[in-house]
């Protein structure tokens, strides 16, 4: 998918699930260079695909993980509700991107630091 | 948007969707036996994708699946079947997480074609039939749930 192809609007609402997504990093401590994130917008259906690569996550299995962060989002967006259930979430790390196969980011997802 | 009379050309029977799911899960829990895990992958995706459809069915109470549904994106399909609600309630988070798991791949699953069989691993392979089949949380189980109850 293309960049130039998302309309202002359709940026404006990757822009903001993206920046829940990095204060949420934020608060984990992690810098610029220990996490990335990559977007699909599948907005045409309501739904707004986000990848967290993360060089370790912190708890001690995935569901763990992604159930502190899907709690961040939910808090972070109580006032959006449109937006909270659009968002949906895939953790990996940078090894397991690393590795390909399954855990490859997808060419159509954009890198958010792109956007 | 559908052309027209698309909604009304009708594509595969309901009947040969519900056989075919069941048929791609099982060869594909026979290509991951064999160690071809790509394809195990790939063929798992294909059972779930019918699955989807044959709830579509079900939903709109349909003998044939219209052409206009014959799509490949897993999200719409779950949306059309009436369950993409369902699968946000806090009591689903677990199925929820799998289902993410599964986007991304389900994605790209022409691109396996052009892959070597080499990045595909047992243990990715044996991930993903975990999210599909897990009897709690795997997405196949789940859905199998919530058409009893429907």
């Amino acid at each position: 998918m293309a960049l130039e192809a998302l309309e202002a609007e359709v940026k404006s609402i990757v822009r903001r699930a993206v920046q829940v997504l990095r204060d949420y990093a934020a608060t984990q401590g992690w810098g610029q260079d220990d996490y990335r994130i990559y977007v699909y917008p599948n907005l045409d259906w309501n739904r707004l695909q986000l990848i967290l690569v993360a060089r370790a996550l912190p708890r001690k299995d995935y569901l763990a993980n992604y159930n502190a962060v899907c709690d961040f989002i939910e808090e972070r967006l109580k006032d959006d509700p449109w937006l909270k259930h659009a968002i949906g979430v895939v953790l990996r790390t940078f090894d397991q991107v690393e590795q390909g196969g399954l855990y490859a980011i997808p060419r159509s997802y954009l890198d958010a630091d792109d956007l | 948007m559908p052309a027209k009379g698309e909604f009304t050309k009708s594509g595969a029977t309901r009947a040969d969707l519900e056989a075919a799911w069941q048929d791609r899960l099982a060869e594909a829990q026979s290509l991951l036996a064999a160690g071809h895990y790509a394809w195990a992958i790939a063929t798992a995706l294909y059972a779930l994708e019918i699955r989807l459809k044959v709830l579509v069915c079900k939903k709109l109470d349909l003998e044939e699946l219209p052409k206009a549904f014959e799509i490949h994106d897993l999200e719409s399909l779950l949306l059309l079947a009436g369950l993409s609600r369902r699968i946000d309630r806090r009591g689903a988070r677990a199925v929820r997480a799998n289902w993410e798991n599964i986007l991304p791949v389900a994605r790209e699953l022409n691109e396996i074609r052009y892959q070597p069989a080499g990045k595909w691993t047992a243990s990715q392979a044996a991930a993903l039939f975990e999210q599909l089949s897990d009897p709690t949380n795997g997405v196949l189980s789940w859905l199998s749930k919530h058409s009893k109850q429907r």
